[in-house]
């Protein structure tokens, strides 16, 4: 028995060389998410390239955060067929998640545990040597400005101190896939620059990473591809260097495919009256 | 970049194992030093108490060693009750903590299957074993003074039998986390209660009398004995049973009765083991341990009823707001729909095993209303325990409306306390209507006792709970996949305060001496006791609170 790796991750052990760039990194052909009568996500159709860094915006409920769910194995597809790095995706199998980081919604940090015992724990479940965890540990609690905090328990950090320890997590085992959902929600504005100038830098490096946001000025500023979902489906996809070089804005895109036409509806008398546009 | 590894069984138990032992002794050593002591000292006379006697019931009580009758009757009992007991405590007990939420690994490159082996393999070294393991320990020392079915025989019996519950308990936990953390708990719980009541209705309880009518004669007559091996055969044919068959076969020599025993509750276990993960995967794909789902479209009822038809014209509009918010958040949270419903089964549960007739042994006439004031003891106790001693621990960052909004601090405490003394007034109520529906025919000696000692319980319960949310606030969770356990020290101060009630409860009865006029006005006379406790501690709350604002905000808004 070998001890300290399992025999059947034994595949697992390549070594991370050169990713092959011209493969898809997410591949997503009509995946359809079902809950009871709800159709969450409709026909998603959706190719993402290695080393792009990739926006999905859309409003509340279109369907991004389900999305990410069946992208990580958190939830499986009604129907269709999902594709991480070239192989059909199998959420329990640990080759994917070995190559995956996941910022959840709801950060599933442990409370009890200090900050960084908390990122020398998935360190080492991602398999990294203690020694290594502890390095990275450090050196991520320093690139999100939590060093000062690495021996407070998580139950007594903030909301996004909590979103900050969840994001270093994520990158402890420096992944190829990263899948962010609402990543900068709650997280000052000078760890979010460094969270996105590691996350550029990894692109640059050939990783690829999908963020969910509904904050468009985010998206501009970051992604190099944007996909808009609504009502379950992909109805925009465009790359921003293009879209910038259109001189169109984001935000009219997004109004634009979403349908939203400013609001018009009437405000009631005790709210001044008049249409909520005026 | 590095290189892709996973890391490997030993090193996912020794990983884990690690965890959960950093959580506990940081969850232990929360409760301070004294705390710490205290409960280890409890949870350790407990559990030699556990050991010792079950060593003298199989090693050194004659009547047991001498008749194999009386020895097959009380191992079938034990190992029943054992299962019992340790099956349904992760359900009972609240153990789901953070450790034990697989949704929290499910990032990390192991296998689903493997980590669902390795929580249960951990949960055999988790705490509540302390009381197991020396039960079993102290039956296996006795038994082999007695019965002697040898060491080795007793080792792999014990383990397989251990292995049967653990994975059995693990199953039923996650049955329990499916089926209350739907969308659909109430309606759950509703459909089981019905079921529950139906099959209380049409199965006859079991006849108990023979034991408690001649309990000091019994085992004397050939129809004794016979009843002994019929329900010693019964137990026998469960899965706990199989373990004292296997031990009497072990003894009798038949090793191939022995093996059967061991491998049908290794595959008892097994099956349990299975389901209980097809069960997990089941609640974490479907995306609620995540809580991904997305919330379901419902068109606004503008004339949704805000209870304002029925407000009492003595009661203000903002007091009655909060009272109807309240009582919402109560009928909607799944923690108090459980807690509600729970000794509602436990009645049912009496009444099928004919407990009955244990009560009338045990307390004579006045079974009935002592039952019903214990149950009200209960139903304050619990309901004290999650609700009344946190009152805001369930708000999260909704507290801070509670210091926004325009309504007074005391109608914030009024209206809370309307609420959760509604619930547990009708709680109580509905216990004795359903006690009253199955024993109709049952004496009403005594009923002062319950019938008033519960409302000023119930006050004092109120009152304190006031303080001791303003005192000791944390952060609860709405949905039943968290589980907190209640606040220590608060739960402690409840029992006192209660254990007070009943003092004064006792010397009320003391007085009345006997006549039922003199108990229904002694009894009567504590009502104003309770109500003037209340409104003593209401305006010091209601300060403490206008002071504390700052530390309960923070409290309440983490996590």
């Amino acid at each position: 028995m070998n001890i300290g790796r399992s025999t059947d991750d034994q595949n697992s052990k390549v070594g991370y060389a050169a990713p092959d760039m011209s493969q898809d990194a997410i591949k997503v052909l009509g995946a359809i998410k079902r809950f009871g009568s709800t159709t969450a996500v409709n026909g998603l159709d959706l190719e993402i390239a290695r080393g792009t860094f990739y926006g999905l915006l859309g409003p509340n409920g279109a369907g991004k955060s389900t999305t990410v769910g069946m992208l990580t194995g958190t939830l499986r597809p009604t129907a269709g067929r999902i594709e991480l790095l070239g192989k059909k995706l199998d959420p329990d199998d640990p080759w994917f998640k070995a190559r995956m980081g996941v910022v959840a919604e709801e950060a599933a940090l442990f409370s009890r545990l200090r900050g960084h015992e908390q990122l020398v724990f998935s360190g080492m479940m991602y398999g990294l040597a203690r020694e290594e965890a502890a390095r990275r540990a450090l050196a991520l609690l320093g690139l999100v400005n939590l060093e000062r905090d690495a021996d407070t328990l998580i139950a007594d950090y903030s909301r996004g101190m909590r979103k900050k320890l969840a994001i270093a997590c994520a990158l402890i085992h420096s992944p190829e896939l990263l899948f962010f959902d609402e990543p900068f929600e709650g997280v000052d504005a000078m760890s979010a620059e460094t969270i996105r100038r590691v996350l550029s830098g990894l692109c640059e490096r050939g990783a690829t990473v999908l963020l969910t946001t509904h904050i468009l000025e985010v998206a501009e500023k970051l992604v190099t591809q944007v996909g808009i979902i609504d009502h379950g489906k992909l109805v925009y996809q465009a790359d921003m260097l293009q879209l910038k070089s259109d001189g169109e804005s984001l935000s009219n895109v997004f109004n634009r495919v979403v349908g939203y036409e400013g609001d018009t509806r009437e405000l009631p008398d005790w709210l001044g009256g008049g249409r909520a546009s005026d | 970049m590095t290189e892709r590894r996973s890391p490997g069984l030993l090193a996912t138990i020794g990983l884990l194992t690690g965890l959960r032992f950093r959580l506990f002794v940081r969850r232990l050593t929360g409760r301070g030093l004294v705390g710490t002591f205290v409960a280890l000292l409890f949870a350790l006379g407990i559990s030699l108490g556990l050991g010792v006697g079950a060593y003298l019931l199989f090693g050194a009580l004659p009547q047991i060693a001498s008749s194999p009758v009386w020895m097959a009757f009380a191992l079938s009992m034990f190992t029943f009750l054992v299962s019992l007991f340790w099956v349904i405590w992760p359900v009972i007990a609240a153990q789901v903590d953070e450790a034990y939420e697989l949704g929290r690994f499910f990032c990390y490159p192991v296998r689903p299957v493997r980590l669902y082996l390795v929580q249960t393999l951990a949960a055999l070294f988790e705490p509540s074993v302390l009381f197991f393991y020396p039960a079993l320990i102290g039956a296996g020392v006795g038994l082999s003074q007695t019965l002697a079915p040898g060491w080795m025989a007793t080792l792999g019996l014990m383990s397989a039998y251990v292995l049967m519950n653990v994975a059995c308990g693990r199953c039923l936990q996650n049955l329990f986390l499916n089926l209350m953390t739907s969308r659909r708990s109430g309606e759950f719980l509703f459909a089981g209660f019905l079921v529950f009541l139906g099959l209380a209705a049409f199965i006859p309880p079991v006849d108990a009398s023979w034991l408690f009518g001649r309990l000091s004669a019994f085992g004397s007559t050939p129809q004794d004995m016979a009843l002994l091996v019929n329900t010693a055969r019964a137990l026998g044919s469960t899965p706990p049973g199989w373990l004292a068959v296997g031990l009497a076969a072990a003894r009798a020599a038949e090793p191939r009765a022995l093996y059967s025993c061991a491998a049908l509750m290794l595959s008892v276990g097994g099956a349990a083991w299975l389901f209980g993960l097809w069960l997990l995967k089941r609640f974490y794909r479907g995306g609620r341990g995540l809580r991904l789902l997305p919330s379901r479209a419902r068109r606004m009822d503008p004339n949704s009823w805000t209870g304002a038809g029925v407000r009492p014209s003595f009661i203000s509009d903002t007091l009655w707001a909060v009272f109807i918010k309240e009582l919402r958040t109560l009928f909607r949270n799944p923690k108090a729909r459980l807690l509600f419903a729970v000794p509602f089964f436990l009645l049912i549960l009496l009444k099928v095993i004919g407990a009955p007739q244990l009560f009338l042994y045990l307390w004579g006439d006045a079974w009935f209303a002592v039952l019903l004031a214990v149950l009200g003891f209960y139903v304050l106790a619990v309901l004290s325990g999650q609700f009344f001693s946190n009152g805001f621990g369930y708000d999260g960052y909704g507290v801070r409306q509670v210091f926004l909004l325009p309504a007074s601090l005391r109608h914030w405490l009024i209206g809370r306390n309307l609420a959760h003394g509604l619930l547990a007034l009708v709680q109580f109520v509905g216990l004795g209507i359903l006690l009253f529906l199955f024993v109709p025919d049952a004496p009403r000696h005594g009923m002062a006792l319950p019938c008033l000692a519960f409302p000023f319980g119930l006050l004092v319960a109120l009152g304190t709970g006031n303080l001791l949310s303003i005192n000791n606030p944390r952060r609860f969770h709405f949905d039943l996949s968290r589980r907190d356990r209640p606040v220590g020290a608060s739960f402690a101060w409840m029992l006192v305060a209660l254990g007070a009630c009943v003092v004064l409860v006792m010397t009320a009865i003391g007085i009345s001496g006997g006549s039922l006029v003199l108990l229904w006005l002694t009894m009567a006379a504590l009502l104003p006791v309770g109500l003037f406790f209340y409104l003593f501690v209401l305006p010091r709350a209601q300060r403490r609170l206008s002071a504390e604002r700052e530390r309960i905000i923070e409290a309440i808004t983490v996590g």
